[in-house]
């Protein structure tokens, strides 16, 4: 058996290190970095059942071995009811119970009760999500792929889909709550960290299902109450050099607005500038990002919903990148 | 006595009788052993597709960014792999795997519908290569093996990708449910003498329970493909929420089927678990009782926990937590079953053999997937894991743990009887340590992968994250495992080709199959025993040996009939012969004919399919009709003096029991679709909408009478036949015309009371269920001339009624289906006050 042991032990020290250098994953995308009031509970959760699951494994393995490996041959153990009763009766029932109670409770503590301090109207679309807020006089603000939230206040997030299934979902945050056609469900949220956070489709949506990502910003909640008036309103129509604008009117103003209270059928652009990615995370939204993801979108992110600009010249692509940039 | 003792002029006259015919004539095989192992063998084929589809997918994800393999690629491949997997491999292994076996445990000497199971395995090895010619012609299904809609419709998927999947695995279906009607009937009708319920081998158990769980698991996943398929070929708005149809009708219906099928997967590999342990602790498993009720139990348990696939969708939290609840008890079954392995180790002396080690690996796996099964039962939980990569892995710990490791290791056991060669051992270590060590390197801290935020099904993820080592390392752990299995195909081909001749009865096992010769011959049983005992190799002196030489029942061969005994479904009492068919290639002609009808269906080509569908119901009447015989015959000898009617002269012949069991696969169809109508009419707004409310009651009252009345004529016939008065033949007739007069009325209200199905939900989902009681009505009426045919050819007397006695069960299911379906269509609206 020692031969055996030591292939076992072998990848299980590779595999043990790996996942120490991995820790609790990245903090802006992990359910094990917690940020918020949702996550933080099922992060509890999950360690308490993983520390569960690994002593009954081990206990069940241990069981096992002996059973097979041990040394002398006549029977063993307890009478074989009492095996059974105890072993696959009587304790799994008392630890599925205690299971069952502490899950109900804490699910039930998640549940949007009452009425939120911020409402979000989320609409995924293959492969995009809008983001509806309301301004003070209660007109709304549209924004794509950024969500702003407040530290601390509570936030419901009411989830809607404009063509198949998509599932919201950040983790750092809290579960997801899936967007179907025809239903508008509703999940509470409570960040409890400020920061960059991502968050992402959860449910296969077609082509560009990996490529459906939106950025996360947990503010301050003066800060996020700020924001929210200056996005409310904002219209860049009008800026930046006038062959952009003429571009952009030729090619993008059927779909796109540079308005944050036009809600038109692809993203909403007034804020392009302000987003750290393009394509719904597909890179990084930097100069020459911008300009290539015009240029060549659907290489980049091949199937998504908007028309191939191949045709585009050179200037026409500088011209619509310096009008999106807001110079 | 001495006359019924068998010689070996019998057991030559027996090879001759069930053997295969050679040459083309392989395509009439009906015996169970032959097409067992075609199960078996084209499984394991698509076995190595799916896991070459599984390497593809691992080296795509090796690194971030990867440019292997591009969005559709992946998209077809990831869907390909889990449809292959599920489909094509888990489910027709198991199919083999009963078929090959079930008889040998019980004492028979083939299956109660041979040419069943043979057109079983001809719709499988179709629908397989409909399957398997997509990926070829590039248009494989691409939305996933789960298949939500409104994606797999016809706006998101235009291609006919979908349609490839839903008629495709519909056809791998048709088998699914002959082997479940098959093996209800079998298990309960076809053993051996004295093999009461209580004294039948666990394996029996475990394979009568699963095929139960497929007569009632497939018929939502069927429907639902139904439904789809219809939506996309003729735009019924079904699951279309702008129609009055919901997209969570398919999800429910979905996994309705998908839940249990984790355990119609699970239990048989259970079942090889449930044999190997006492075999190799050297005494019977304790706890029989308990794990029979444990077996039925998950057989229970496993149809109400469905929802816990479902926990993002938005269902209030109250009613999760009956899922929640459900999905953690259904763990109990399973834990019984454990310690009940764990308490026969004790109580034996284990004998640590090659099957042993793998066994020892499904233990420490399928543990671990169970364990993370239950952490996914927590609603909260589930909330953050659904949908990542800690679902990918908990999935493959209970699928590889729960199947693949005992499969591999009942492969092993069962080798020397399937080869008739010895195991060896060395090359098969290799492979376990390779298997094993590759396994946990692949999935184990795909957990994590998941928890860090990594989702599923997404062909590419930015660097960056986190997730780079994690993937990289499950990639190379996927290779190992591959090498693993690539190890395990070279040792078996090694052994069958080269190995040793084994010894008989190899591990000392005790159940029946183990007094065969090995490989067994074709015939099984030289002669049938009684038992006497769970075990009886072990408890009854020189039995294999009696077996052999003839010392049994059914020794003796007799008018070129192939015999097995048919028993008392409880007490194991022996109550008839049974006289099974030879080679025929009926099975593979009415597979042709539902080839002709699902591909041209598929290319659009839908009056090639309406013949293809007329060929189909023919070809099945010309197959009945080779069955019976055409004159009274008295009782029969079948050995120790016992003398004992042939089957079509018995009232519970077993295809009585085949009838039930089809019925209750129809009949779960049925309720399903009601389900789906009930459903639609709580969620879906503005349903039925007002004015679409079918007005009138006449015409419904008359189709009612109609039915009602064709049902009272097929119990006449059977009364006159019975009492051996003339008429049958105009009262038959009659039979015919009145069910004829209620498919005119289904038809009818269909046409005239409501708007165009493409108008609504509603208006598509009642022209459905008119349109299936109208089919009953119209099969009805064909069976009533069917009958009236048989009559007059001379196969119906009053000893020998099964034709109509089976035409009066469906007759009477008619009426059924169409009374509740009628009354559901008038009397809801009325009961609710809605509509006019």
């Amino acid at each position: 058996m020692a031969g055996h042991v030591r292939k076992v032990i072998t990848p299980a020290v590779v595999v043990t290190s790996a996942l120490l250098v991995s820790g609790c994953g990245d903090p802006t995308v992990s359910a094990l970095a917690p940020a918020g009031e949702a996550a933080s509970e099922i992060a509890r959760i999950t360690w308490i059942m993983i520390a569960a699951t690994l002593f009954l494994m081990v206990v069940m393995s241990a069981l096992g071995l002996h059973a097979v490996y041990r040394k002398s041959d006549g029977p063993v153990g307890p009478s074989p009811l009492a095996v059974i009763l105890a072993g696959g009766v009587i304790v799994p029932t008392v630890v599925l119970l205690a299971l069952l109670v502490f899950g109900v409770r804490s699910g039930d503590a998640m549940l949007p009760v009452g009425e939120p301090a911020v409402e979000v109207r989320v609409t995924a679309h293959q492969w995009w999500w809008r983001f509806e807020y309301r301004d003070a006089d209660g007109g709304s603000i549209f924004t794509a792929n950024e969500l702003h939230l407040p530290v601390g206040e509570t936030i419901d997030i009411v989830v809607e889909s404009a063509d198949v299934i998509h599932s919201f979902w950040v983790p750092a945050l809290g579960g997801k709550i899936d967007a179907i056609p025809g239903r508008a469900n509703r999940m509470r949220l409570r960040p409890t960290e400020t920061g960059q956070f991502r968050g992402q489709c959860a449910e296969f949506c077609g082509a560009q299902h990996a490529r459906m990502a939106f950025d996360v910003q947990v503010h301050p909640s003066d800060d996020f109450h700020d924001l929210l008036r200056a996005m409310s309103g904002l219209d860049r129509r009008d800026t930046g050099p006038a062959a952009g604008r003429e571009a952009f009117e030729q090619h993008c103003m059927e779909c796109h607005s540079r308005a944050t209270d036009h809600d038109f059928e692809g993203p909403n652009l007034a804020r392009l500038a302000e987003r750290p990615w393009l394509g719904a995370g597909t890179i990084s939204n930097t100069p020459e990002n911008l300009r290539e993801w015009i240029a060549g979108h659907q290489t980049l992110k091949p199937g998504n919903r908007m028309p191939d600009h191949g045709a585009l010249n050179e200037d026409t692509v500088e011209a619509l990148a310096r009008y999106l940039e807001g110079e | 006595m001495n006359d019924t003792v068998g010689t070996a002029e019998d057991r030559r006259e027996l090879t001759r009788l069930f053997s295969t015919p050679p040459g083309l004539g392989r395509l009439a095989a009906v015996n169970h052993s032959v097409i067992g192992l075609r199960f078996m063998l084209v499984a394991a084929m698509f076995f190595i597709l799916g896991g070459l589809l599984a390497m593809l997918l691992r080296a795509q994800l090796a690194i971030p960014g990867n440019e292997f393999l591009d969005n559709e690629a992946y998209s077809q491949i990831f869907t390909m792999h889990g449809t292959v997997m599920m489909f094509l491999f888990a489910i027709p292994l198991i199919e083999g795997l009963a078929l090959y076996f079930i008889p040998k445990y019980l004492g028979a000497r083939d299956l109660s519908f041979p040419r069943l199971s043979a057109f079983g395995f001809w719709c499988y090895l179709f629908g397989g290569l409909i399957l398997l010619g997509s990926m070829f012609a590039g248009v494989a299904p691409d939305t996933g093996w789960f298949m939500y809609t409104p994606l797999s419709g016809r706006e998101f998927t235009p291609g006919i990708n979908a349609d490839v999947w839903l008629i495709g695995v519909t056809f791998v279906e048709v088998s699914a449910i002959a082997f479940g009607i098959e093996l209800v009937a079998t298990v309960l009708k076809v053993r051996t003498a004295g093999m009461s319920l209580g004294r039948m081998p666990l394996f029996g158990w475990y394979i009568l329970i699963t095929a139960l769980m497929m007569v009632i698991g497939f018929p939502p996943l069927i429907l639902a493909s139904v439904l789809l398929e219809i939506e996309r070929a003729f735009g019924w708005p079904f699951f279309d929420v702008a129609l009055g149809g919901d997209p969570l009708l398919w999800q429910h219906l979905f996994w309705l089927f998908g839940h249990p099928e984790v355990y119609i997967i699970f239990l048989p590999a259970a079942a090889t678990v449930s044999m190997m342990i006492p075999t190799f602790s050297r005494r019977p498993l304790a706890g029989y009782h308990w794990v029979v009720g444990a077996i039925i139990a998950t057989g229970f348990i496993s149809f109400g926990l469905w929802v816990h696939h479902m926990f993002t969708v938005g269902i209030p939290h109250l009613a999760l937590v009956f899922f929640s609840a459900a999905s953690m008890f259904v763990a109990l079954p399973t834990t019984i079953q454990f310690f009940a392995w764990l308490a026969t180790l004790w109580q034996g002396r284990p004998v640590r053999r090659l099957p042993m080690l793998y066994l020892f690996g499904f233990l420490f796996i399928f543990v671990c997937g169970g364990l993370t099964g239950v952490m996914l039962a927590l609603v909260p939980f589930n909330w953050q894991a659904h949908d990542t990569h800690f679902v990918v892995a908990h999935l493959h710990y209970v699928l590889i743990g729960g199947f693949v490791f005992p499969v591999i290791a009942a492969l092993y056991y069962w080798l020397p009887l399937l080869s008739g060669r010895e195991v060896s051992g060395r090359l098969g270590q290799w492979a376990f340590w390779l298997l094993f060590i590759g396994f946990n390197l692949t999935f184990l801290h795909m957990h994590l992968t998941g928890l860090v935020g990594m989702p599923r099904r997404v062909y590419t993820y930015p660097e960056g994250l986190g997730w780079e080592w994690l993937n990289l390392l499950s990639t190379i752990g996927g290779f190992i495992m591959t090498a693993g299995f690539a190890a395990l195909l070279l040792d078996v081909l090694a052994t069958v080709r080269t190995g040793a001749r084994s010894k008989r009865n190899p591990w000392q096992g005790g159940t029946l199959e183990w007094s065969l010769d090995h490989p067994p011959a074709v015939y099984n049983f030289a002669s049938l025993p009684e038992v006497t005992s769970r075990e009886p190799l072990w408890e009854q002196q020189d039995l294999a040996i009696d077996i052999r030489e003839g010392r049994g029942y059914l020794a003796r061969t007799r008018n070129g009939w192939q015999e097995t005994l048919g028993v008392q479904a409880i007490s194991g009492r022996p109550d008839q012969i049974i006289l099974l068919p030879g080679p025929t290639y009926i099975p593979l002609i009415t597979a042709s004919c539902l080839l002709v009808f699902f591909l041209s269906f598929l290319l659009g080509i839908y009056w090639l399919s309406a013949i293809g569908a007329a060929a189909s119901l023919l070809a099945a009447l010309r197959w009945a009709w080779a069955g019976g015989l055409d004159r009274d015959w008295p009782d029969q000898y079948a050995g120790s003096g016992l003398k004992l009617p042939l089957h079509p002269q018995v009232i519970e012949a077993p295809g009585w029991w085949g009838m039930l069991a089809g019925l209750l696969c129809n009949g779960t169809f049925f309720i399903t679709a009601l389900f789906g109508y009930l459903y639609l009419w709580a969620v879906a707004p503005e349903w039925p909408p007002e004015s679409f409310i079918a007005t009138g009651i006449l015409l419904p009252a008359l189709t009612v009478v109609m039915a009602l009345l064709a049902l009272m004529a097929f119990h006449q016939a059977v009364r006159v036949n019975r009492l051996g008065q003339g008429g049958v033949g105009t009262v038959l007739l009659a039979s015919a015309a009145l069910s004829a007069a209620a498919v005119v009325g289904c038809a009818l209200q269909i046409s005239t009371g409501l708007p165009e199905p493409t108008t609504h939900a509603y208006a598509a989902l009642t022209t459905f269920l008119l349109g299936y009681c109208g089919l009953h009505a119209l099969i009805a009426g064909v069976l009533g001339v069917y009958c009236w045919l048989r009559l007059r050819a001379g196969y119906v007397s009053a000893l020998r009624s099964l034709d109509l006695r089976l035409s009066r069960v469906w007759a009477g299911y008619t009426a059924a289906v169409i009374v509740i379906a009628v009354t559901l269509i008038q009397g809801l609206p009325l009961l609710l006050g809605v509509g006019s």
